[in-house]
């Protein structure tokens, strides 16, 4: 499902469950482990966490993970 | 040979080393869409398409990563492993595609709800809507096709169509038939039907317009509905009424016939030969035929089986060969054939006028091609019809 909004390059988030997030304009990958997954959005970093994290597939916007979902948190990008 | 890069194949690597997210990052910056990317103790592994293995090396190098092929997937990879055993791929392919194919037939068809309409009749009726065994179900709408079936058929109250694998399942209501009504009240007139000379008549009600031995023409009003009342001063009053009686007619019918004395005659061998058919659904498959013109064709034996794909039937055929020349009927030959003829055609007719035959004669004429038979027959039938005003 690709958004078309007024909020071009936002990110933006989808939650199935607590076992399917999508998320959409994403930058870069900047952890992987089986517990924890950390995207760096636009001016944020988000942070999945949980039990048998797995990125399921990527395209050039969106990303897609998948496992049992425990928390979501978004923390502002420190300035370097 | 290398897999193709059209072909769809994908590896699974195992990506080892301390700059991971920069390796995956650098992955998606090249176009390289990975999928299923899994940590596993200090490693991820991760599936991408084998067309980018080549980049993503480089991208492993540029990062310091190790990466190491688990597994391949694929069928370019599954052509590959089997490239020494080409033709039994290339014989296996085709059957299994056959195999994949043939639930998407109708290959047998279930009915529920016949009472009075026979299994025989709904198959005709289906067959004609372009429904049958053997059918691709990508060509059958059965929404539409039911729905043209009730419209067509007033017999029919209710249908349904529904597929279940290869098996089409027919559910019906038929409809119960309205009763006649018939009007005795108005008033109306006996009329003939057709040409010809009353034979009898009795009047139930009404004023008989003809008698017996009259000539009538079709249409004629033979009971008229009404009768005239005449009181004790002698006025008449004319009273309208529903005619009806019984008026049977008389009426001849020449049945004509002819025959060419020249034929072309059949002389069979006395050797026949074998063949076999095979039908599949509605397609046949002819494996021995020792002739293709001048034959005569006859069924010996029929097997069939009900397989899962569907039924399979197998025929075996006598074929006796014959061959033709040129001959003539002789007087008698050619008179019972006529009268065999004249016989099937009068059975038709007395079928059809739902009559009585009164009288018959037969006569035959020889000319110069053969012969020529006619039957006069008269016959007698009903011919009043009620008609309203």
């Amino acid at each position: 499902m690709q958004h078309t909004s007024i909020w071009q390059n936002e990110p933006l988030l989808d939650l199935e469950g607590n076992h399917f997030v999508r998320l959409e304009n994403y930058q870069s990958i900047l952890e992987l482990t089986d517990c924890l997954v950390r995207l760096k959005m636009k001016g944020y970093v988000y942070e999945i966490g949980g039990q048998n994290i797995q990125i399921r597939s990527v395209t050039k916007r969106e990303i897609f993970v998948e496992g049992i979902i425990e928390q979501i948190v978004i923390r502002k990008e420190e300035a370097k | 040979m290398r897999p193709k890069d059209r072909a769809y194949a994908m590896v699974r690597v195992k990506a080892s080393g301390t700059q991971i997210p920069r390796f995956l990052s650098l992955l998606l910056a090249r176009g390289i869409m990975f999928q299923e990317a899994k940590y596993e103790a200090g490693s991820v592994q991760l599936t991408i398409p084998a067309r980018q293995y080549r980049q993503a090396v480089a991208c492993a190098k540029k990062t310091g990563i190790r990466l190491r092929i688990i597994s391949k997937k694929g069928v370019a990879f599954f052509l590959f492993r089997h490239r020494r055993r080409k033709w039994t791929v290339l014989l296996v392919l085709p059957m299994l595609i056959i195999v994949g194919l043939l639930p998407h037939f109708v290959w047998r068809i279930d009915m529920e709800g016949l009472e009075s309409i026979s299994q025989v009749e709904m198959l005709r009726r289906l067959e004609e809507a372009g429904v049958y065994e053997g059918m691709w179900q990508g060509d059958l709408d059965t929404a539409q096709k039911a729905r043209e079936l009730l419209l067509q058929y007033e017999d029919l109250s209710w249908l349904s169509l529904s597929l279940n694998g290869a098996v089409l399942e027919v559910a019906l209501a038929e409809a119960v038939p309205a009763p006649e009504m018939v009007d005795r009240q108005s008033p109306a007139d006996v009329v003939a039907t057709q040409t010809c000379v009353v034979y009898s008549m009795v009047t139930e009600s009404g004023t008989p317009l003809v008698r017996q031995g009259d000539v009538v023409q079709e249409g004629e009003v033979l009971i008229q509905g009404q009768y005239t009342l005449v009181n004790d001063a002698g006025e008449e009053t004319v009273v309208d009424t529903h005619a009806s009686g019984q008026v049977f007619g008389k009426r001849s019918v020449r049945l004509t016939e002819s025959i060419d004395r020249a034929y072309i005659k059949q002389n069979w061998g006395a050797k026949s030969y074998g063949g076999v058919k095979i039908w599949v659904g509605n397609w046949q498959i002819t494996l021995r035929n020792p002739f293709r013109k001048q034959e005569q064709e006859a069924e010996i034996e029929e097997k069939s089986w009900e397989l899962p794909i569907g039924p399979i039937s197998w025929n075996q055929m006598e074929y006796i060969p014959y061959t033709e020349e040129e001959a003539d009927y002789s007087p008698e030959e050619m008179e019972s054939r006529l009268t065999e003829r004249l016989e099937i055609r009068k059975a038709q007719l007395l079928a059809e006028s739902d009559g009585v035959l009164l009288r018959e004669e037969l006569k035959l004429e020889e000319t110069a091609e053969g012969m020529m038979a006619y039957l006069d027959l008269v016959l007698m039938e009903e011919i009043g019809e009620t008609q309203r005003r």
